[in-house]
């Protein structure tokens, strides 16, 4: 199992929408939409670096993050200005965490109320949830050993709570480290 | 006295490892594998404390954590528990509850005193007003265990959340079995114990080996479930962390805990429970004494001789209460080995030898009707007596998690009766009692739980209880000079119960408040049955009849700093913080942001810092981060229509392009928030609410929107979005500077909103006055911030540009009359009183509160918020400061503050009707009741005609 | 600490949810007595039983109906805000126990 470390991902292009016709745009849009609500996918041929990750949160709002190579949100921004009706685009300027490696599990369980361990990721899903106060959107990537958690939170409260769960990170024998990405 | 044996079968020690410790002052030595209590026993060492009321010496009682006799004081931390503490080398202890040292204690004289400190005492000296100080200062110092280190460092321990299926708590026989069979079933398993190493209690090896290897089981040794809390949420305390454990079912496996017979003296030190002195001598080779007393009314106490005659315990004799022990091979093995039994028989009296230790158990016959024959007592000469008669069950955590109990009059002991879903109980709390069905009962509770978490089927076995009785119904002697404890805690005696009873405090809840019994630290565990047993005597009734007290959580003393976990305080930085901080900001706390209060420069007190803001802002060009305005966006064909509804004024008739102010009341007409409601499209609008109502008023109108099913769609952009209000007299030229947008007036009115670039960045630009110069509001994303903060402060650096903080906002807003809501307004605060009735559209079908405010304004205002305004030579009242007229409050100063642009202190007040005249004198009384005169006058104070948003900015 | 199953987010403990008062009826403001109105605006029945509330889970901003049973404390059911719009089974008067 890979060392333990806690990653700041800023650099990525993220959008939300929002509205009754979101879901249909996407899909109009080429870009997968989660059939479930607080799910998630890829979307993208390489799943790598360029891959859109589609997250659904509840019934009619989604959250896009483009990856680090990735210029999918790019492509989409122009039709998105000419307010296609029923959709609406939310500025999300979120701060962005990867969590991994060993004892990962123990580090959520001092931040978090939810049993992270004990998720089925088959259905991939994205838990909204409180995280040491703040609310927390977190979506599991990855097998058993290489479980990866993407965590997102409001960009107010990104150095609180990336200094403290880096404390708890620290604490557990890993590392946080800045940007990555 | 007590001593160490030769290497003992199965003991913890490592002896090849010697510890140096010191108690008192004084040198010793235990081994690895000690603990606090047994090394000192080891060393012959017989007194440990002081007993909390009348200064008794106290050693070992329980040696199990049930009293509070081993508390002890180890490197300058309070309170440890020597029983359950592991010996580390170098430890310093020291006796607690002492003046002067243990040996030497000057409150011992205390315990010559006894009669004066009769039960109920606190209350009855606080019965007289006249002494209260008196006795206050004398309890302060007598009272309290341990001493705090008030200059000890913050540790800050982890808290963490567990899981599982089915917690177990009590790794005994029934518990192992329990948390083997739910794991056989495919339960995910918490196995808990508050033993330091938990030896199976008498369970077979095959067991504990099972038990271990298992992967599914979860070990927390020495750790105390102290608390249940709702839907099966156990508080385990470790010695370094507290687990929030969830489970899906819980198994009781918490056992009985051993109870004292009751007779004069019987807290001397070397009177210990049977129980504990067999495991000091199993697990630590320490003998109780050389010359050991049994005092016996159970099978228990047999089969515990046979261990202590094995090991080459000498045993004096055993004294039985029964009239005749257990029909029992350990009872004919003791007669065998030659052990005298005295059955019939009662402790009397323990005698205390010269140091101060046991020297003798006086006994005397005890007929059936439970009388003693005082006249023909009988002296046995010991150094030790052992108490084994009787159990209570541990049913503390069982009862706080909602279960309730009987008592079984066969056993002399509570047991579970309704057990509420998912709990379920074994073993010795069960009243099961022979270790193969200890064991079965196990197997079922185990079983049962994991079929309710979800794991195979339920076991349908029936286990039977004990037939033998495990307890004494009344193991209590009368003495005529009392000192006969029920509670060691709390130093209270047979009589002290009884006259408690007799003074009417007779249930057990009554007793138990009045005398304190079972409210000491170890929370009744070894004193609670007892004093049923007298209560219900005096009361002529049987034990069932009374029930027993729950203990609330932490049922069981755990340190603060488990509790305090690592203290988590969120806290929101706006994407300026930094920039704040290179400008000197002073922080202060806005709900759970942290704003720059205002800046600090070098030669400046904190006052001439924050006139120099206002003076920047009024003169010349000042920037305040205003990001923490809560900042929403309402999208869709019914935004307008959501507006409406949810604020006082009319916004579907805004133009595309402007802004209107907002004021948001709730369904009885109150003011609740206030902001700014941009119009940027037909069907697009984006509003600002105050710095503390972003997140409940985002939620509300999430409520009402889903309510009423409008189809519009509701962002909180409130941290996304970063927003700088920049005014002054030369905010437009230098703002001009850095945009696209054409800031002329024809092109850009006051209170219009403009989408465009400022330093490159896409940005919405809103004309605002809320500071009374010409300002504009620029909203930016958060990623984008820092560029043009930097940027407008480069520009407006030659031109006299201070940023300023939220001190001088106040001061510009309050020159300019503009109330806070929630500073100036209150929770009865409404538009007609807050003098805001020109931001509400009465005429409109609806919003929320019209129908109230239709009341109010038939009803008339019972305050008016004025303005107000004091020589500037007179004292600033303070907010708060009350208005007086005629001897009656009539008002209260809301904001007040020294004006410099205006020569003169201002404020706004909330008057009764008569007073809100313009032109009115008023008197503000002050906290040293002095009365300030200041005068009702017209707000706005600067600029009333907005005149200052007219200056262009190339005149 | 209790836990509640949100109809979006699943079972949550509580501290995840904010809650937002008794679901009630409000009288028709046009043509509602004032008395009738402040009824409405200030008296609330404090008596236990069941109840429908609103609750709000706080990290997806997502409002839902809860029935609960005051004197056990237990929830008895939830249901999206749908429900509450479309009109929710009416209680016994008394609210008792469902």
């Amino acid at each position: 199992m890979s060392a333990l470390v806690l990653e700041s991902r800023q650099r990525r292009d993220r959008i939300g929408l929002k509205g009754p016709r979101a879901a249909q745009w996407l899909i109009a849009n080429g870009i997968a939409s989660p059939p479930e609500p607080n799910t998630w996918m890829l979307c993208g041929e390489n799943p790598g670096s360029d891959a859109l990750l589609v997250a659904r949160l509840g019934a009619t709002e989604f959250f896009l993050e483009d990856g680090a190579a990735g210029m999918k949100l790019k492509d989409i921004a122009p039709d998105l200005d000419e307010n296609p009706p029923g959709v609406y685009p939310v500025l999300r300027e979120d701060f962005a965490l990867s969590l991994g490696g060993a004892r990962v599990h123990d580090v959520l369980a001092q931040v978090c109320n939810v049993n992270f361990s004990a998720l089925s990721l088959e259905a991939r899903p994205l838990i909204m949830t409180l995280m040491i106060g703040v609310s927390v959107l977190v979506v599991p990537q990855g097998a058993a050993a290489e479980r990866q958690y993407r965590i997102w939170c409001d960009p107010t409260f990104g150095p609180y709570l990336g200094e403290s769960l880096g404390a708890v990170v620290i604490e557990c024998g890993g590392r946080y480290t800045g940007a990555c990405g | 006295m007590m001593h160490r044996l030769d290497v003992q079968p199965g003991e913890c020690l490592d002896r090849r490892q010697v510890l140096n410790f010191s108690f008192e002052g004084r040198n010793y030595q235990g081994y690895a594998g000690d603990t606090l209590s047994s090394a000192l026993a080891a060393a012959g060492v017989a007194y440990l404390a002081r007993s909390f009321k009348y200064h008794r010496p106290r050693g070992i009682l329980s040696f199990a954590n049930h009293d509070s006799n081993t508390l002890l004081q180890v490197d300058g931390v309070p309170n440890v528990r020597g029983d359950v503490t592991l010996l580390r080398e170098g430890m310093r202890v020291s006796a607690i509850n002492t003046f002067g040292g243990l040996a030497h204690d000057k409150a011992r004289v205390l315990d010559r005193f006894a009669r004066l400190l009769p039960v109920g005492f606190y209350y009855k000296a606080f019965h007289s007003k006249r002494l209260f100080a008196v006795w206050e200062r004398m309890f302060r110092a007598l009272t309290g265990l341990g001493e705090v280190n008030l200059g000890a460092a913050r540790e800050a321990t982890p808290k963490r959340y567990g899981f599982c299926d089915v917690l177990v708590i009590g790794a005994g026989p029934s518990g192992l079995s329990a948390a083997l069979a739910a794991a056989e079933n495919g339960a995910q398993v918490a196995l808990v114990d508050e033993s330091l190493t938990p030896a199976g209690n008498g369970a077979p090896a095959a067991l504990l080996d099972a038990v271990h290897a298992s992967n599914a089981i979860t070990h927390f040794p020495a750790t105390v479930a102290a608390g249940y809390y709702a839907d099966h949420w156990v508080a385990l305390a470790s010695a370094t962390h507290m687990t929030k454990m969830r489970a899906k079912a819980v198994v009781f496996a918490t056992g009985v805990i051993a109870q004292p017979a009751v007779f004069r003296n019987n807290d001397l030190p070397g009177v210990m429970l049977a129980a504990g002195a067999a495991r000091l001598l199993a697990h630590y080779g320490v003998a109780p004494g050389r010359r050991v007393v049994f005092i016996a009314a159970n099978l228990e106490a047999y089969l515990h001789c046979l261990e202590f005659h094995a090991r080459g315990v000498p045993i004096a004799a055993i004294v039985e209460l029964r009239a005749a022990p257990d029909d029992h091979a350990a009872v004919t093995a003791c007669a065998a080995a030659g052990i005298s039994v005295l059955p019939a028989h009662a402790p009397y009296e323990a005698i205390c030898g010269p140091d101060g230790a046991v020297a003798a158990l006086l006994v005397a016959p005890l007929n059936v009707a439970g009388q003693i024959d005082a006249g023909a007592t009988r002296r046995l000469e010991c150094d030790a007596i052992l108490m084994s008669v009787g159990w209570a069950a541990a049913a503390q955590l069982f009862l706080q998690a909602g279960g309730s109990t009987r008592f079984l009059d066969a056993l002399q002991q509570f047991v579970p009766q309704e057990l509420p879903s998912g709990i379920f109980a074994a073993g010795r709390l069960n009243g099961v009692y022979d270790i193969d069905a200890r064991l079965a009962d196990g197997r079922r509770a185990g079983s049962q739980a994991a079929a309710h978490a979800g794991f195979g089927a339920p076991s349908s076995a029936v286990i039977a209880r004990s037939k033998r009785c495990p307890s004494h119904p009344f193991p209590i002697i009368d003495h005529p000079r009392g000192k006969n404890f029920v509670d060691f805690d709390e130093d209270l005696q047979v009589k002290d119960l009884e006259n408690a009873a007799q003074e009417g405090f007779d249930s057990s809840e009554l007793l138990k408040r009045y005398s304190t019994v079972g409210m000491g630290p170890s929370q009744g565990k070894h004193s609670n049955m007892n004093a049923l047993r007298i209560l219900a005597r005096y009361r002529g009734i049987g034990v069932e009849a009374l029930g027993l007290t729950t203990s609330r959580p932490m049922y069981h003393p755990v340190p603060m700093k488990l509790l305090a976990g690592r203290s988590f305080y969120p806290e929101r930085r706006t994407p300026v913080d930094a920039q704040h901080a290179a400008w000197g900001a002073v922080w202060m706390a806005a709900g759970n942001w942290r704003r720059p209060e205002y800046y600090a420069v070098s030669g400046e007190s904190r006052a001439e810092s924050i006139d120099a803001e206002v003076h920047a802002v009024r003169g010349a060009v000042g920037i305040i981060d205003v990001g923490t305005l809560g900042k929403i966006e309402v999208h869709g064909p019914d935004a307008a229509e959501l507006l409406d509804r949810v604020y006082a004024g009319r916004y579907s008739d805004l133009k595309v392009g402007m802004t209107r102010y907002g004021l948001m009341l709730d369904e009885s007409g109150v003011i609740i928030d206030d902001g700014v409601i941009a119009r940027l499209g037909e069907q697009l609008f984006y509003f600002t609410t105050t710095t503390g109502g972003s997140a409940t008023v985002f939620r509300e109108l999430l409520r009402l929107n889903a309510l009423w099913g409008l189809d519009c769609a509701l962002m909180n952009v409130t941290g996304h979005r970063a927003a700088f209000n920049f005014a002054g007299p030369f905010s437009r030229e230098i703002l001009q500077g850095l945009t696209d947008i054409d800031l002329r007036d024809e092109a850009f009115p006051y209170l219009a909103v403009r989408s465009g670039k400022v330093a490159g960045t896409a940005v919405r630009l809103m004309r605002v006055g809320f500071v009374g110069e010409l300002g504009y509001e620029i909203h930016m994303a958060a990623g984008n911030a820092v560029e043009v903060w930097q940027a407008l402060c480069a520009s407006g650096k030659p031109k006299g540009l201070r940023p300023f903080g939220v001190e001088a906002q106040r001061v510009l807003r309050l020159e300019k009359g503009h109330f806070i809501v929630g500073q100036d307004t209150d929770g009865l605060t409404d538009p007609y009183e807050a003098n805001a009735m020109w931001a509400v559209a009465m005429k409109k079908p609806f919003f929320v509160g019209q129908r109230s405010l239709r009341i109010l304004q038939a009803r008339g205002p019972r305050q008016k918020l004025m303005g107000i305004e004091l020589a500037a030579a007179t004292p600033l009242p303070k907010e708060c400061h009350l208005v007086i007229e005629q001897d009656a409050i009539a008002g209260r100063v809301t904001s007040v503050t020294h004006s410099r642009t205006l020569n003169r202190s201002i404020g706004l007040a909330m008057l009764s009707p008569a007073l809100a005249e313009i032109g009115r004198d008023i008197r503000i009384r002050v906290d040293d009741g002095a009365m300030l005169a200041a005068r009702v006058v017209a707000a706005p104070f600067y600029d009333p005609k907005n005149l200052r948003q007219r200056v262009d900015f190339r005149s | 600490m209790k836990v509640m199953v949100c109809p979006l987010n699943g079972p949550r403990p509580v501290s995840e949810f904010a809650y937002g008062g008794e679901i009630r009826t409000s009288p028709n403001p046009d043509t509602c007595s004032d008395a009738e109105w402040s009824a409405y605006v200030f008296n609330r029945s404090g008596s236990p039983g069941a109840k429908y509330e609103w609750w709000c889970h706080i990290a997806s901003g997502f409002w839902f109906a809860v029935l609960r049973d005051t004197t056990r404390d237990v929830v008895v059911a939830t249901y999206p805000a749908e429900a509450v719009r479309c009109g929710l089974t009416p209680l016994p008067a008394g609210g008792a126990s469902a």
